[in-house]
Parts: C-alpha cells; sequence; structure tokens
C-alpha cells in the first residue's frame, strides 16, 4: 500500500517536474516574442510621432492654400454663400419616392453610401471642396461635413427679448432687421449659390 | 550553564514524588544539578524553535491561501509590463486648439568624437566636412587633435547625414541618440510658443511658462490658439506690413466669451528653432511684450467710461468748434468739423476735444478709477514670460486726464486693450486672458466693470464708427463688425512726438448684435501711399486688416453671417439724437 502511494507519488512529481519545466520554456518564448512585439511597439510610436510632426508641417495653412491656390478652381467662400435652412426652397414630394425602386436591383452597400453625393453632383462636390479649403486643416474637416459646422445660436439677449417690437439699435433706434432676431431660431448651413465654374 | 557530562546520574526506585514504587517498578532516573539544568534548557529551546517554526510556516501557509484563493479576484488577467507605457519623448508636445501640432519631440542623432581615437585628425575633419559643409575643416581639425576623450561635432544629424557619416568609416566618431525639439509650424507662432535651448530646456514663450509641465508629463499641452485663424492674422498683417513699409505689426483675436487668445502675432516673426540667428527685433512680441500710445482707440474706454458714469448720454454733445488750450498744449482735432457734436457724432468722428470734455466732466478719479478696472493700468497675467508693463503717469494730472482720454500720454500692450474691448462688447464682463484652451462648459470668472446698458450702447457706438466713420474699410459685410480707429504719432527719442511715424491700429468686436470675437491689428510706423492719398492713419492701415481677418475667419469660428442687406436708414437718421439739441446740420 506505501509501495503503491510511493510510486504514485514519484511520478506525479516527475510529471510536475516535466509540466513546469514546458511550462517554463513556453513562458521564456512568448516573453521573448514579448520584448520584441514591444521594442517594436516602440518603434513604431516613435515613427508614429515623427509621420504626425511631419503631417502638421505638411499642413501647414499656408502651404494648403498655395495649393489650393493652384489645384482648386475655388474662392474663399463669402458671407452672402451661407444660408439658413429657411431660405432652403421646399423638395418636391414625388421625388424620394421614385428613386429607390431601380436601385435596388443593383443593391450593394458601397453603392447605397455614394449615391447621396452622386445626385448632387458638382453642387455637393463643390460644398465638400470648400469646406475642406475653408478649414485649410484636413484633419478636423474629414469628419466635418459642411452642415455640421458648429454655429451656436445667438445669445438673446434677456432685455431685448421682453421688448415686443423685438430689438432696437439704441443708437438710431431702427429695428434691428427683422431676419437677423429670426437667425437664431435656425441652424444655419453653408449653401453654395455661386459656384466657381459659372 | 551547561552541565558537565560526567555528572553521575541518580537511580533510584522513588518516583520524583518521592512515592517508592517497589522492587519490580521501573526505575527512574533523576539527574541532578547541572545536568538536570542542562536537559531543561535544551527543552525550553526545542519549544520556543518549534513555536517560532509553527508561526512562521502557518503564517507562509496563510498567505498561500490567501494569493491562491481569496486574492484572485482583483489580480490582473495578463500580466502587464513596463514596456506597455507609451513613448516616452522626454517632452510633451504643444497643440493647438484642434490638435494641430506646433511642437514636438523627435529622436535625433548628435556626432561625437574621441579625439584621442582617431588617428589622421586632418584627413577625417576633411572627410566630415565634406558631409556637414557648415562645419570648416579647419576648425574641425583643430577640435579632432585636441587631447581631450570628448568633443562634439554636430548636435542633432537628420538621417541622411548620419547616414553619410557612418559610410565614411571613420574610427573615433561616435553617435549619440538625443531628443530635438520641433516645431512644424515655424515662424507662425514662434511668439507664443517660444523655444528652447539646445539641451530642450524653455527659454521663451509657452516653452518656458511651462517647462516643468512639458518635462514632465506625457500628454500635449493644448493652446487656445487655432492655428487657420493664426495663419491668417498673419498674412493679413504681413500684407498690410508690406504694402505700407512699416516696421513692424501685431495683431490679437480673443473669444470675447471667454478671454481664450485665438490668435496672436507678432511681426517681424523668427524661427524658433534657430532663435540664435533671429534679431532681437524678430524675437520681441509686440503683442503683449511691446508698450504703445493706441491714440483714439483709447475714446472707446473714454466713452464707455463717460456713459457708465452717467456724465453724459446718447443725447448729449459738445461744442467741438474751439480747440482745448491748456498750459502750453492745443488739443485739436484730426477731422475738425468746427460744430456742436453729439456723443455719437463725437465718437464716430473721434473728435479728441469732444473726448477731453467728456474725460473732464468725470473727473481725473473716475477715470483712473474705471481705466485700473479695466486692467489698462497694471501689466496683464497671461501665460507667457513676455507680457509688458503699461506706462502710465506718475502724477496723473489734469492735462494727463485730457491726453489720456485719446490715448495719448498712457502706452499699453495690445492684448490689454484687448482684453478690455472684451469687457466693453461682452456686457461689461472683464475676463482673465489665456493661451490655453477652456474646458467647454467652463465659468469664466469675470469681474463687472461696466453695466450691460452701457456695453449695449458701446457696441452700437462702435458700430457706428464701421458704418459711417473712420472704420469703414473693416466692414466685413453680413458680420455687423464694430471698432474704433486709432493713429497714434510715436515719441521721438529726443522727446516730443514724431509727425512722420506712427502707429496705426484699429480695435474691433464682431458681430455686434451678439459678439464673439475681438480683433486688434497694429501696424507700426506704416507710410503713406498714393492708394491711400497720403494717409497713413488706422481707418487706411489696420482697418482693413480687421476687416479681411473677421471675413475669412468668421466661418472657421462658427460665425453665421448677418443677412448682408442692412436696414434702409433715412437720411442721416443717425443723427437724430443731434437734432433734438442742437442746431440743424449739414450731412456729411
Amino acid at each position: 500500500m506505501i509501495r503503491l502511494s510511493m510510486v504514485l507519488w514519484v511520478a506525479a512529481i516527475a510529471l510536475a517536474a516535466v509540466f513546469l519545466y514546458e511550462v517554463k520554456h513556453r513562458v521564456q518564448d512568448l516573453e521573448e516574442q514579448l520584448a520584441e512585439v514591444h521594442g517594436d511597439i516602440l518603434r513604431d510610436q516613435e515613427a508614429i510621432q515623427v509621420l504626425k510632426a511631419e503631417w502638421s508641417y505638411l499642413n501647414r495653412p499656408a502651404r494648403i492654400a498655395e495649393l489650393a491656390d493652384r489645384y482648386l478652381e475655388l474662392k474663399p467662400i463669402e458671407a452672402s454663400q451661407i444660408a439658413s435652412f429657411r431660405e432652403v426652397p421646399q423638395a418636391p414630394e414625388t421625388a424620394p419616392q421614385q428613386e429607390p425602386t431601380p436601385r435596388t436591383q443593383e443593391a450593394s452597400l458601397p453603392q447605397q453610401a455614394e449615391t447621396a453625393p452622386r445626385q448632387k453632383d458638382s453642387i455637393g462636390n463643390l460644398i465638400e471642396a470648400v469646406a475642406v479649403e475653408e478649414s485649410n486643416q484636413p484633419a478636423a474637416t474629414s469628419t466635418q461635413a459642411p452642415t455640421q459646422i458648429p454655429t451656436p445660436a445667438p445669445r438673446q439677449d434677456t432685455a431685448k427679448a421682453r421688448k415686443p417690437q423685438g430689438p432696437v439699435n439704441p443708437v438710431t433706434g431702427e429695428p434691428l432687421p427683422v431676419s437677423a432676431q429670426s437667425e437664431s431660431a435656425g441652424q444655419p448651413i453653408q449653401l453654395i449659390r455661386t459656384g466657381a465654374q459659372q | 550553564m551547561i552541565g558537565r557530562r560526567n555528572d553521575t546520574p541518580v537511580v533510584s526506585t522513588r518516583s520524583p514524588c518521592g512515592l517508592d514504587l517497589g522492587p519490580n517498578a521501573q526505575t527512574f532516573v533523576a539527574l541532578e544539578g547541572s545536568a538536570k539544568q542542562s536537559m531543561e534548557t535544551g527543552k525550553t529551546r526545542l519549544m520556543v524553535a518549534a513555536l517560532v517554526f509553527f508561526f512562521a510556516f502557518s503564517a507562509i501557509g496563510v498567505r498561500l491561501f490567501d494569493l491562491a484563493v481569496l486574492t484572485q479576484g482583483n489580480e490582473p488577467r495578463l500580466a502587464d509590463t513596463a514596456a506597455d507605457a507609451p513613448l516616452e519623448t522626454g517632452r510633451a508636445d504643444i497643440v493647438d486648439r484642434n490638435g494641430a501640432i506646433l511642437a514636438t519631440t523627435l529622436p535625433a542623432w548628435s556626432l561625437y568624437a574621441n579625439p584621442r581615437q582617431i588617428l589622421e585628425p586632418k584627413q577625417a575633419a576633411s572627410q566630415v566636412a565634406s558631409v556637414l559643409p557648415e562645419l570648416s575643416a579647419s576648425e574641425l581639425s583643430a577640435r579632432l587633435g585636441a587631447d581631450r576623450s570628448f568633443v562634439w561635432l554636430k548636435r542633432n544629424l537628420t538621417p541622411r547625414q548620419q547616414n553619410d557619416i557612418n559610410a565614411l568609416g571613420i574610427p573615433g566618431l561616435y553617435f549619440l541618440r538625443e531628443q530635438s525639439r520641433v516645431y512644424p509650424h515655424g515662424q507662425l507662432a514662434a511668439h507664443i510658443v517660444g523655444f528652447n535651448d539646445i539641451d530642450n530646456r524653455g527659454i521663451a514663450g509657452i516653452e518656458k511658462s511651462f517647462d516643468d509641465l512639458l518635462r514632465g508629463a506625457n500628454k500635449p499641452l493644448q493652446l487656445s490658439i487655432d492655428i487657420r485663424a493664426q495663419h491668417i492674422l498673419t498674412q493679413e498683417l504681413q500684407s498690410a506690413m508690406q504694402e505700407f513699409q512699416g516696421i513692424g505689426a501685431a495683431g490679437i483675436v480673443m473669444d470675447a466669451r471667454t478671454g481664450e487668445l485665438i490668435a496672436m502675432s507678432s511681426l517681424p516673426s523668427f524661427d524658433p528653432s534657430a532663435p540664435g540667428e533671429a534679431s532681437k527685433e524678430a524675437r520681441f512680441n509686440r503683442a503683449t511684450l511691446g508698450v504703445y500710445e493706441v491714440g483714439s482707440v483709447f475714446k472707446i474706454f473714454t466713452t464707455a467710461m463717460a456713459l457708465d458714469a452717467g456724465a453724459v448720454t446718447l443725447e448729449s454733445g459738445y461744442d467741438a468748434s474751439e480747440p482745448i488750450r491748456v498750459a502750453r498744449f492745443t488739443i485739436n482735432d484730426f477731422h475738425p468739423k468746427n460744430r456742436w457734436l453729439s456723443v455719437p457724432e463725437i465718437f464716430m468722428y473721434s473728435s479728441n476735444i469732444g473726448s477731453v470734455h467728456m474725460a473732464m466732466d468725470v473727473g481725473t478719479e473716475g477715470q483712473q478709477r474705471f481705466l485700473g478696472e479695466l486692467g489698462l493700468l497694471r501689466a496683464a497675467s497671461l501665460e507667457l514670460p513676455e507680457v509688458g508693463q503699461p506706462m502710465i503717469p506718475s502724477t496723473w494730472r489734469e492735462i494727463n486726464t485730457m491726453t489720456i482720454a485719446y490715448g495719448h500720454g498712457i502706452a499699453v500692450t495690445p492684448l490689454q486693450v484687448t482684453r478690455a474691448m472684451g469687457a466693453v462688447v461682452n456686457g461689461g464682463e472683464l475676463l482673465p486672458v489665456t493661451l490655453l484652451k477652456r474646458f467647454p462648459d467652463e465659468q469664466v470668472p469675470g469681474r463687472r466693470v461696466m453695466s450691460r446698458t452701457t456695453s449695449e450702447q458701446m457696441r452700437w457706438l462702435t458700430r457706428l464708427v464701421v458704418q459711417h466713420g473712420t472704420g469703414r474699410k473693416a466692414d466685413a459685410k453680413g458680420y455687423l463688425v464694430g471698432g474704433k480707429t486709432g493713429t497714434a504719432d510715436k515719441l521721438k527719442p529726443s522727446g516730443g512726438y514724431d509727425d512722420d511715424a506712427r502707429i496705426a491700429s484699429f480695435l474691433a468686436g464682431f458681430p455686434m448684435d451678439d459678439p464673439r470675437y475681438v480683433v486688434f491689428a497694429m501696424v507700426d510706423e506704416p507710410k503713406p501711399t498714393e492708394a491711400t492719398f497720403g494717409y497713413a492713419t488706422g481707418g487706411w492701415v489696420a482697418a482693413p486688416v480687421v476687416g479681411k481677418v473677421v471675413e475669412r475667419i468668421a466661418p472657421l469660428l462658427g460665425v453665421a453671417p448677418r443677412p448682408v442687406e442692412e436696414p434702409e436708414v433715412v437720411e442721416n437718421a443717425l443723427l437724430v439724437p443731434a437734432r433734438l439739441k442742437g442746431p440743424p446740420l449739414a450731412a456729411n
């Protein structure tokens, strides 16, 4: 009885030793790999750092302005080219119903996504291009569609708002332009009225 | 004491208690004397050792159980090592408000030599000089021939240079890995970001004021500057400076609601990666360190002061037909109207005489207090080491009150007037000005310096200047710019004012129905040109800069343009207050 348990124990110890040896070796291997990967990560981070600096260098506003000047037929946006939603004419109601039927045949995912800009063609492209040129910083603009340019609604002065006849210019006594007061209600979007091609 | 071995044990049939157990019983061995004592000592020691080991092993056992079974939950599933930490560059980046890098640290290799290991210094020197042409061969050979074991040859090589040096294969040349500071935007924000010395210690600008923070942190420091607005401001100032052959220019764009500086430019500028090559003039920050008499721009503060103190109302006015003579001075108007002027007219036509009357009605003490509250009498606090102390009269006499009313006899920094203008347009609260980006919902501690009504009135008075007065060239259509021109003769080094050297400036806010930003532009010593009919005043030189800057930055900063069609104004409706009080006036 004692002898059997002795044999079992010795076998268990031997097994454990072999197993431990194996695991230790595997861990050593993994640790070497890990150190290598960490080295790679550091090298990559360093490269990223260099590339970021270069990206910032290539995005100097002066350079972007010069490139835009050379390759784009666009001019800086003027105040008169920016309008609010209320100035956009209502779309005809029948248009959206006809559209989807022919497209479902070739329905593939990228196709679906591309339809919107395709439909708008030159105007849509212009809007995007102008936004890129204006902000002079692709990093910021890539996520920024023209309709999203943040325009917090002008602060409504409490004293102004209480007056029944609306805000007045205190110097001249002239009422302010009506649309200037209502500007705060509509979220303004950029809409190109006159493109550079015209 | 340990008993000796030859102590004889006492063997008896009596138990230790003295009971006679008889002959059949066991015999007891009783040790006596030193032998007994040593047995006792051994026993006690055994006990103590056993106890110590028992406690030690039970402690280990408990701890093992604790580690293996109990604390498993809060241990990481995966081992994390120090190598996972992000790249340590030694100095944090500086970025603009949108994250564009203004200053970063990149690894670089520096070249040094051990002259004792160099066999032929002359030949080595000429070879090195062929790769690095900026080093002279003769100087190099002197350095390589020195009896030392370490000389720097060149810091921060480019990768190509390093490769070329390596290819030379000269023994005794070594590379040392270092960090070098890189400014991708170069001159554009040089005065704000500042620069470091060769050992990466900040010695100017943000680099200096946040030196410890930048060295300790690995997170980029985010400034309030918008590099795009900075570019636009700098470009417009540059072209105005060139057109009018000015010797310098400065400009600031500030958020009127938060006090953040969106752009700040001082020209001429310099390259922060080679500050040693720049002139002192170029490194001088005109926007924060330079103090200038800004002239009529000060009428904004004089008028606001008079309105706020109740000394005048928009309907009152003064006779501006007579120049004011005090002691040996005569105060006259630059655009004389020679008649009674209402307060809006005084402001619109920039009448010195009217402004002096207003200041005198408030009084010297009131003026001192008001300008002090606007922060014009003490250096503004900003996160830059280069902040100028204003020059104010040591004794504030009546004549000082008069000249300060139209901006002479007091020299302040552009930063100070911009900050004060913020308070004039934003509803009357003076905000601390900052170069660091504020959190979106940060509460900015402001200090009320004038009533809301005064601020509102001032907004439309400044708008009037741009619509019908001296600042018409600043009118960016749709953005309701309001501002005030300033033209001040500079002081001659010999004393007195120089008629030919002046500072042309323009201080504005936009849009005036709900002011968001304050813009200041200034050109130092502009020369008149033919296109400006011989004028080099604030209205001709600085106002157009502000107009163009506003036109270009407003869409970037998200200011919605107001409808361009302004309300049809009845002829001279602006002068209604004047008509009520004074005689009918000829249209201007």
